[in-house]
């Protein structure tokens, strides 16, 4: 359908524990977020099928929005009739198909294997195996491995795709070839029926003799290179491959997919592209700042950040606070749970909440306790997988704050964006911003937004369809501006308490405010939402608000839900290492920010 | 549900033998298929130990693709002043032979599936599965852990909410399924180990046994989760009128991928074949029976009693959809979010 003919756009996204729907229209010439619903996701057992679960959103979604959208067969109404019913255009985002089962192969566990395991990451994937001839796999030297070996690892990790990556284009050929043909011998032996497929993303050079090798013992596909030089990584088209092998291996075997696949205009997203999508456009809004959306969902959790239209997509399908909250706890023990409560859990009491997570993914905490267990499961998943994202990240997204400090910082994002029904759902919106300041760790002036719908995969999905639709409909979603914060950030540790920033506001409704900040503090100033003020910063000597060491700053602002937030907790963030001093100042950094 | 049609479904993990025939009867620790799966190989590279092109190996095989071959035996040689020969490193099967090397499959491993239920063959998917059906009351528990098992109830508690103590469990235990009440306590762990029950069932048990029950030769089902919770009153009542019949218990829980639940089936013997259980759907409504899954409430029973069209406020501040539900006793009639609750049929 052509774009201008295009008035109503539905959005589905069928998560883990959630299914979502989105209706985005066409009002008075612009198009506008319309209505937004969402049903528990019936893709397991009872119900093992995915139209359920978008049957029961939709319902809810054609009450609220007053518009029929099924027709009495079931089925989707298409295009949009002129009784206002149906939708013209259908977008499908996926995350609820299990990761896809990767083997990787490879020459130098530190140079090609690196590149194919950041290439990974960018969708819902699981590395089972790795097989190197050289360098160290997760600290661990590579063992030599006969043929035998990377035949039978293979076989026995029975793998949806075989990754073979090696050598530079017009490098080693030989050693190349020998991890094809073991792939190849080790695929052969597997039934046919879950045969894996392979992937050759090495020297392009063999690509020739690696379609010979293979012959027709599997499906192959061929990438570019992921080292095409030692010192060049292009991950991009072998990305592109695993998310199209994750669709067409994993997100189709969903039950009862088939039938609402039907329903889809365009092909089917990973939910974690469509958020990458309306990250990339944010960051070409203003090529200086990057953009941050962060979702934690309840199988997986994912870091989409750009710069200048440059994205970086880091997924970790076995973080979650569901379904994979027993992936946090295992990752991170209990100790680095309980440090974020502000009382002492009762022993087993972690382990109790990530069983009942497991177990009713979509139940929700009723007491105070049990709240604040799951945002420290959440805070963990995010620490965690930023710091793996960040290592992978490329210079160019450092920003302003690359190399200054001894301690890597977050680099410069505005703004961050937060999702995920943990994060994007807690009560007091304190409670996903301190969340979100303690997992990510801001840096500089920054706005943080609340996705508390869950509506970025939509708004990234109608991208494909109508990418004006994208544009005119964030600015009238449901994506909550939390407030702006400011983050002084200094080499050194100063004396808590010693002032660092003074902060003058200038409310452009009337009235000014002056406030000293203290170093250790974490200051919530007026600021309500719609409301504007201009910020005059005059930092310490030796203290960055991100304009450089000691140099102050005037800028506006936007209010927000909280207002203003001035986090001089210092970068990276200390806890007490005592106990009870540490749930105290937990507890105070709850009620400082309202929660 | 106390008096349902059991199917359950026992599949080979690939194409392999249906031992049994529709309309059988079969007793839980029956094989009811079978399959022999590959386990290992050994990649044989003739071309070099032989000292030949690797061109030329097909000709100097003296066993073909395909067959079978014991420890030592000769599989490829070559004659004359240089003989030489590779012998089989283990009993195995030929299965390729390429590129200078052959490919052996070492001696498969026989997996077998056991009926699990007693019952009736109703449907034979050939060299796949075979449904076994029977009349009979399942309970489904909240989490569980080790495999199956086969054995007669025992009830030791005489209260839902009685803990399962190392002195309720005594030598008339042994070799049975014990089912006791509230929380699961680290004595009666041990006790149940010495006895060799077959399985232990209660309403709950402390988190922090978790890694220790893991590792137990025998299954453990939670009928309500982790705490200390007592068994859900209807639960206990309907073990407790099982007790001296023979269960078929699984403790597998997997939340996802193929999702799995422990359970409880007691096979019955009745005149009437009662019906398969209906599918989910059934919407909640008033008089719904209805089990709550999280704290404060956790594994309390009741009728629903209200549906509330707004959202409310539940104790730790978030405002969600629910229903009133009247849980009895001290409780009384309490506000509970829908995704917290169970529809008890």
């Amino acid at each position: 359908m052509e774009d201008s003919r295009i008035e109503s756009i539905l959005a589905i996204d069928v998560g883990a524990v959630l299914t979502k729907t989105t209706l985005i229209a066409r009002v008075e010439g612009a198009f506008r977020f319309v209505g937004h619903a969402e049903a528990p996701s019936t893709v397991e057992w009872p119900w093992t099928d995915v139209i359920a679960g978008v049957d029961h959103a939709l319902q809810q979604l054609s009450f609220s929005a007053r518009r029929k959208l099924i027709d009495s067969h079931g089925h989707l109404i298409t295009p949009e009739q002129s009784s206002g019913a149906g939708v013209d255009v259908c977008v499908i985002t996926v995350s609820a198909a299990g990761p896809l089962h990767l083997v990787l192969m490879g020459l130098s566990a530190d140079l090609s294997v690196a590149s194919l395991q950041h290439a990974a990451t960018c969708t819902y994937t699981k590395v089972v195996d790795v097989l190197t001839r050289a360098g160290s796999v997760d600290g661990q030297p590579s063992a030599h491995l006969t043929e035998e070996d990377r035949v039978r690892r293979i076989y026995r990790a029975r793998p949806d795709v075989v990754c073979i990556v090696g050598g530079t284009d017009g490098g080693a050929d030989m050693p190349v070839i020998d991890l094809v043909e073991s792939a190849s011998l080790a695929v052969s032996l597997i039934d046919e029926s879950h045969r894996p497929r392979i992937l050759f993303a090495g020297n392009a050079a063999l690509r020739p003799r690696v379609v010979e090798s293979i012959g027709s013992e599997a499906e192959l596909k061929v990438a570019d290179n992921v080292r095409p030089n030692v010192d060049v990584e292009s991950i991009g088209p072998a990305q592109t491959e695993l998310e199209a092998m994750y669709q067409a291996i994993k997100v189709a075997q969903l039950p009862g997919f088939d039938l609402l696949r039907k329903w889809s205009t365009l092909p089917t997203l990973p939910t974690s592209r469509a958020i990458a999508n309306v990250v990339q456009y944010l960051s070409l809004e203003d090529t200086r700042k990057g953009a941050l959306a962060v979702d934690v969902g309840g199988a997986s959790t994912t870091i989409a950040a750009a710069r200048a239209g440059h994205v970086q997509l880091h997924v970790r399908s076995d973080l979650g606070t569901a379904f994979n909250a027993r992936g946090v706890l295992k990752a991170r023990g209990e100790e680095a749970i309980a440090r974020w409560l502000p009382f002492e859990p009762r022993p087993g009491e972690i382990q109790t909440v990530v069983t009942e997570k497991e177990l009713y993914p979509s139940s929700v905490p009723q007491d105070s306790n049990e709240l604040f267990i799951e945002q420290a499961l959440a805070r963990e998943a995010l620490r965690l997988a930023m710091s793996q994202a960040r290592a992978a990240w490329p210079s160019e997204l450092g920003g302003p704050y690359a190399g200054l400090y001894p301690t890597p910082l977050m680099p410069y994002f505005e703004p961050i964006i937060g999702g995920g029904s943990v994060v994007g759902r807690a009560p007091r919106p304190g409670q996903a911003a301190l969340l979100l300041l303690d997992a990510l760790e801001p840096i500089g002036v920054t706005t943080l937004v609340l996705d508390s719908g869950g509506l970025l995969p939509a708004l990234g999905a109608c991208a494909l369809a109508h990418p004006l639709a994208t544009v005119q409909a964030l600015g009238s979603s449901g994506l909550t501006t939390l407030g702006t914060v400011v983050v002084p950030v200094t080499t050194g540790r100063p004396k808590v308490g010693e002032t660092i920033l003074n902060v003058s506001i200038k409310y452009k409704n009337g009235g000014d405010l002056d406030v000293q900040v203290a170093a250790g503090s974490l200051e919530v100033l007026p600021l309500p939402l719609g409301q504007k003020a201009v910020l005059e910063l005059r930092p310490r000597s030796g203290v960055d608000i991100g304009r450089g060491r000691s140099r102050g700053s005037s800028i506006e602002v936007q209010g927000g839900l909280i207002g203003l937030m001035i986090d001089a907790r210092g970068r990276p963030l200390a806890l007490p290492a005592d106990a009870g001093k540490r749930r105290e100042r937990v507890q105070q950094w709850l009620w400082d920010m309202g929660a | 549900m106390p008096l349902t049609m059991i199917q359950r479904v026992r599949s080979l993990p690939a194409p392999g033998e249906v031992l049994v025939k529709k309309g059988e009867r079969v007793e839980p620790t029956q094989v009811v298929a079978r399959v022999h799966q590959t386990q290992d190989f050994r990649i044989l590279d003739v071309a070099r130990a032989l000292r030949i092109p690797r061109s030329q190996v097909k000709r100097f095989m003296v066993k073909e693709i395909g067959a079978a071959v014991e420890a030592g035996q000769p599989i490829a040689g070559r004659g004359g002043l240089f003989r030489r020969f590779v012998r089989a490193p283990a009993k195995g099967k030929i299965v390729a032979v390429g590129n200078g090397r052959v490919l052996l499959e070492v001696e498969p491993q026989l997996i077998q599936v056991h009926a699990y239920l007693k019952g009736t063959v109703a449907v034979v998917a050939l060299g796949q599965s075979v449904t076994i059906e029977s009349p009979g009351a399942i309970v489904q528990g909240a989490w569980g852990c080790g495999g199956e098992a086969f054995g007669v109830l025992r009830v030791v508690a005489d209260k839902a909410d009685e803990p399962l103590r190392g002195r309720n469990i005594d030598v008339a235990c042994h070799g049975a399924i014990v089912v006791g009440g509230g929380c699961i306590e680290a004595s009666a762990l041990e006790q149940a180990q010495q006895l060799q029950v077959r399985g232990l069932i209660a309403g709950s048990m402390e988190g922090e046994l978790c890694a220790q029950v893991q590792v137990l030769p025998f299954p453990i089902i939670l009928t309500e989760g982790w705490g200390r919770v007592p068994m859900a009153e209807p639960i206990f009542s309907l073990l407790r009128s099982q007790t001296g019949r023979e269960a078929s218990i699984s403790g597998e829980t997997r939340s996802r991928f193929d999702a799995r639940r422990p359970e409880i089936l007691v096979p019955l013997p009745t005149e009437t074949k009662p019906s398969v259980p209906p599918p989910p759907g059934a919407p909640l409504t008033v008089g719904s029976r209805v089990r709550v899954v999280r704290p404060p409430y956790v594994g309390a029973v009741g009728n629903v009693v209200a549906l509330p069209v707004q959202a409310q406020r539940v104790e730790c501040g978030a405002r969600v959809h629910g229903a009133e539900v009247n849980l009895g006793g001290e409780k009384g009639t309490v506000f509970v979010p829908y995704v917290n609750l169970e529809l008890l049929r």
